[in-house]
């Protein structure tokens, strides 16, 4: 996590020096930056904690409810250029979300008390963005990417690997420079859709799909 | 019974509605200052008797049987072996130098439905011999999909030889008192509870996660145990720890339940067996039934307590434990 800050924080150092001498115009360059990722809650079922009758029926020893609380996370992202429309970009995010589990309706009475664990989430990806419509110092984007995640619970006694694929549309704005040009910097928001495959959850299901709302600053080389 | 063999009576008893339970709790014997758990070093060769009864032929009986031992070596990395000798007029619990199973009428015991005798070497530990009988006094089907007001052969046959092979009680499940004395068990997550399903339920001819676990800690190969992890704790109350207390890991994918017991005076626990996940761990106190079906009568197992879980979730991986913490309970 330290890793990851310092170097957002490298990158972002590097991008102002590079920023205040660039403006040169041409061909888009290589762009870097760095966002802040918002997710969630989410709320879903878990297995259910049964013992089973004679009948068949399932006994509940207790009931469970599951989420995943809101999280916020970095991401820090390259791209270069592959037209005038399309970049190709690869990034890497960090967040660490709360399991949290509700524990209620015990068959002897325990008090119902709700069990969390924070897990750090670290996921690689690869995406394409394609500039649909590029004023003077805006541009709109769509954006599709997948790569790989890895979930590590607190204590470092579990950790499992995933999937994860996301797509998203928004819009960059240039406070300095503009979509046509290398160099500049400036501020970019999006919606996505996440999907994840596998990883660490709560329940038996392996796909769970997540908005989440993204913001942050990106310089040109 | 010799001089270098001792009988290890009774520890398996399938009761009908009488006493009650255990997570799983191992079988062992003392040999000099330590407790050798119970373990078949080669394959289990027994016999069964030749006698019918009501409902059930010798051949019938035979085959439930050996279903059973199939079904306990059925888990994967997990290698139990038996060997069906022939049938025999011997009968069980007659300490001939075999392994015997099969019925015997004993009307007294009108709560018992079967149970587990060894024959042990006192100065090693080995097993001898080890007999199994079915009460014949109750009636018994070996149908398909059980008879009504019948008991099970095959699913009674795998619970005894769950015995046999070296398994205690499993406490997993909830039981109700009877007006008439005893109890009866209202739902089951094992088939090695002690308290057996009613007439005409056949449903006990399959294991549970916790009868997987139970086994696999005797008869698990390395590989096997490169693939499961366990958790261990502390369970106290008021400061001190709790001998007797119940745990049950809830694998919160997979819904599967896996107990074990608190078995020293400072309350530690582990629960082992358990597949890759994260898990909500439960202790609870041993009052469901009566204390020595899974202790002996010198345990002082304390009951003073409410349930209560271990206040974070648990992840476990392949291969490695994790560490629950301290389970504070809060007194009854």
């Amino acid at each position: 996590m330290r890793l990851v800050v310092a170097s957002l924080a490298l990158i972002a150092a590097l991008a102002s020096v590079r920023a205040a001498e660039a403006q040169a115009t041409g061909r888009p360059g290589i762009e870097a930056g760095f966002r802040l990722v918002a997710m969630g809650p989410i709320r879903f079922d878990g297995a259910p904690a049964n013992l089973i009758s004679a009948d068949g029926r399932p006994y509940a020893l207790f009931t469970v409810s599951n989420s995943v609380g809101a999280e916020l996370g970095i991401e820090g992202h390259v791209s270069a250029p592959l037209s005038a429309v399309f970049r190709a970009e690869g990034a890497v995010s960090v967040a660490q979300p709360t399991l949290r589990t509700r524990v209620s309706d015990d068959v002897e009475g325990a008090d119902p008390v709700t069990v969390t664990d924070r897990l750090t989430r670290v996921s690689l990806e690869a995406a394409l963005v394609a500039q649909v419509h590029r004023g003077r110092s805006s541009a709109w984007f769509v954006r599709a990417g997948g790569g790989w995640t890895r979930g590590v619970t607190s204590d470092r006694s579990l950790m499992a690997k995933g999937t994860v694929a996301t797509v998203g549309s928004g819009v960059k704005y240039w406070v300095r420079g503009g979509p046509r040009r290398r160099g500049g910097f400036g501020v970019d928001a999006e919606g996505r859709v996440v999907a994840r495959w596998q990883g660490l959850t709560l329940d038996g299901v392996r796909l769970h799909i997540v908005p989440a709302v993204v913001a942050g600053l990106f310089f040109g080389f | 019974m010799n001089a270098r063999t001792v009988l290890l009576t009774a520890v398996a008893v399938a009761f009908v509605a009488a006493a009650p339970v255990s997570g799983y709790l191992k079988l062992g014997t003392l040999v000099g200052t330590a407790v050798r758990g119970l373990r078949w070093n080669g394959p289990v060769r027994y016999f069964v008797t030749d006698r019918d009864v009501p409902g059930v032929t010798a051949p019938d009986l035979q085959r439930a049987v050996a279903r059973a031992f199939g079904t306990w070596g059925s888990p994967s990395g997990v290698t139990v072996q038996a060997e069906f000798v022939g049938f025999t007029p011997a009968e069980p619990f007659a300490s001939e130098g075999m392994s015997v199973i099969g019925f015997r009428s004993r009307p007294d015991l009108e709560r018992t439905l079967g149970a587990t005798t060894f024959t042990l070497d006192a100065v090693t530990g080995d097993v001898l011999e080890s007999d199994i009988f079915l009460n014949a006094a109750f009636p018994w089907s070996t149908a398909p999909a059980g008879e009504a007001q019948r008991f099970d052969v095959e699913s009674i046959a795998l619970h005894e030889i769950g015995h046999l092979l070296g398994l205690g009680h499993s406490a997993l499940g909830e039981t109700e008192l009877m007006p008439g004395g005893g109890r009866r068990v209202i739902a089951k997550g094992a088939v090695m509870f002690p308290i057996a399903f009613p007439p005409g339920n056949a449903r006990d001819r399959v294991l549970d996660p916790d009868d997987v676990a139970g086994v696999s800690d005797i008869y698990g190969s390395a590989s096997r145990d490169r693939t499961v992890g366990s958790i261990s704790g502390r369970v106290t109350l008021g400061g001190r720890g709790v001998f007797g207390a119940h745990l049950t890991a809830f694998n919160t994918t997979t819904g599967d339940l896996i107990a074990s017991f608190a078995l020293d005076d400072e309350g530690h626990f582990v629960i082992a067996g358990l597949s890759a996940g994260i898990y909500i761990v439960r202790a609870e106190p041993l009052d469901d039934g009566d204390i020595d079906s899974f202790f002996d009568t010198q345990s002082q197992v304390d009951v003073g307590f409410k349930p209560a879980y271990a206040s974070r979730l648990i992840g476990v991986s392949a291969g490695s434990g994790a560490d629950a913490g301290e389970i504070k309970v809060p007194r009854k």
